[in-house]
């Protein structure tokens, strides 16, 4: 592995970040406009428009505060500016924030109108974002951060080549001291009983085949039958037959690591080490419960080209599908279809992808940052009140 | 390619093509999860694209079919060896 010096955004409360994003975020659907008219004024910020925050009540509520709240304490994001209709909803999210010690100021429309609240708000912003630039870049180490993973567009290449490739960067920064995010609970049907096996302890086995039970249950109940889209059309496309099929590739991402915690929806990680998140098998709203979690970079192996995004939260992008790798390459990465062609070995492939993570923490943009794509998708329990 | 199917566990019934088999050629395949070098041979008996399985042994409708060394499904009808193997004649367990 190369002694590249990697070097980072230490923050207040000691999270490492790798981008310095002056996040503004709406509480609701109707504060949406002003967030977009703030980021038009000062364009440096980065804006997360969403489509809910209104009568929501209960568990939903819940994640959709853990998951706002996650977004500005995650650690890619230097300050925060927060706008929503009411006081209340605002006043807890910026609380929620404020307890990283970073620089966050809430803004209601109610009684001020948008262009009132633009005006205030776009005040700070800029003050914000001048703050921001000042922060150097210091060194940091990996066992200090927090990664992710998923795949997407998944067929026989991703699990046989492209993630047990991401297996060894898991064990690896695993064995160093780094806390790393995988989930997709639909996706491991049929290799349920492996992950399970490979958690730290009985409580953490029963606690995820509690969690995935309930899961498959909940899509039951709702009429849903997971075997009308998994596998998907593109996944069938790339030779991947069935449900276990596509599962057993899928788990390959966990490399060999114990499983600490089964998370909840955005849940932070409270130790080190490797975690099972609760959370959907869809590409963006995964990603986005990563970010809320506290990621700082995310890798994505994709068979057939998934090309998924996030407005904070780097996705490197890799394939070992050589014909993807060739149609599709302003959206991969780290090209590893030499574990295919037979020129290159798995653990050259885990160091380019070691290689790629280092580089984008040290500020590299990736594919997806350089082609906009900003996918910040809230997962949503159930209809709002 | 000195390989052109890769095979997960040694006791798969199917392999993976990781370049577009043709029919009738035979094609030389590696287990890769295998502390020794263990080599097959499968003959094609039809066109099986890039990312697609081809049937290693004999498989009679029912029988449960073997990848990654775990059950992936069961033969929705007769495979021969060197079949493509996909959802026409493979069905998921758990239906």
């Amino acid at each position: 592995m190369s002694n590249q010096k990697l070097k980072g955004y230490r923050r207040e409360n000691g999270a490492i970040g790798i981008r310095n994003h002056v996040a503004i975020i709406p509480v609701d659907d109707i504060s949406n406009a002003a967030v977009e008219g703030v980021s038009k004024l000062i364009p440096q910020t980065t804006p997360l428009p969403h489509p809910y925050g209104r009568l929501q009540y209960g568990e939903d509520l819940e994640l959709l505060f853990r998951t706002l709240i996650g977004h500005g304490k995650n650690p890619n994001v230097g300050a925060v500016i927060v706008i929503g209709i009411e006081p209340n909803w605002t006043e807890r999210i910026v609380e929620g924030i404020a307890e990283t010690g970073k620089p966050v100021a809430g803004f209601s429309i109610e009684t001020h109108g948008d262009l009132e609240t633009i005006r205030r708000a776009a005040k700070k912003a800029k003050e914000f974002v001048q703050k921001v630039t000042e922060i150097p870049r210091e060194p940091i180490d990996l066992e200090e951060m927090t990664f992710s993973a998923k795949c997407g567009e998944s067929d026989t290449t991703t699990g046989l080549a492209s993630n047990p490739a991401v297996g060894v960067v898991t064990d690896r920064l695993v064995e160093k001291g780094s806390t790393f995010i995988i989930g997709e609970t639909s996706e491991v049907t049929g290799a349920e009983q492996i992950i399970a096996d490979q958690a730290v302890n009985e409580k953490v086995k029963q606690d995820f085949l509690d969690m995935f039970d309930e899961y498959m249950e909940d899509i039951k109940s709702h009429g849903g039958d997971i075997h009308g889209s998994q596998p998907t059309q593109g996944n069938i496309a790339g030779g991947l037959s069935t449900l276990e099929e596509k599962a057993l590739g899928n788990i390959e991402k966990a490399g060999e690591s114990p499983i600490q915690s089964v998370l909840d929806y955005a849940e932070e990680p409270s130790v080190s080490g490797l975690h099972f998140m609760k959370s959907s098998s869809a590409a963006a709203e995964m990603v986005t419960l990563c970010a809320a979690a506290g990621s700082a970079a995310h890798l994505f192996t994709t068979g057939q080209g998934n090309i998924v995004g996030h407005p904070l939260l780097p996705v490197i992008k890799t394939t070992a599908n050589p014909k993807t790798a060739r149609e599709m390459d302003e959206h991969i990465d780290v090209d590893i279809s030499g574990l295919l062609k037979q020129t290159m070995k798995m653990e050259e492939a885990g160091d380019a992808l070691m290689k790629a993570l280092k580089r984008t923490i040290n500020g590299r943009r990736t594919a997806a940052e350089t082609l906009r794509h900003k996918e910040f998708i809230l997962t949503k329990l159930y209809p709002s009140a | 390619m000195k390989y052109q199917i890769f095979i997960h566990e040694k006791e798969d019934d199917v392999g993976v093509a990781v370049t577009d088999l043709e029919e009738g050629r035979q094609a030389r395949a590696k287990v890769l999860k295998s502390q020794e070098l263990v080599e097959k041979q499968v003959t094609p008996r039809e066109e099986v694209p890039l990312t697609h399985k081809i049937a290693l042994v004999d498989l009679e409708e029912g029988d449960e079919v073997i990848e990654y060394g775990e059950v992936i499904g069961r033969a929705s009808q007769q495979i021969e060896a060197g079949e493509h193997v996909h959802t026409h004649n493979i069905k998921s367990l758990r239906v």
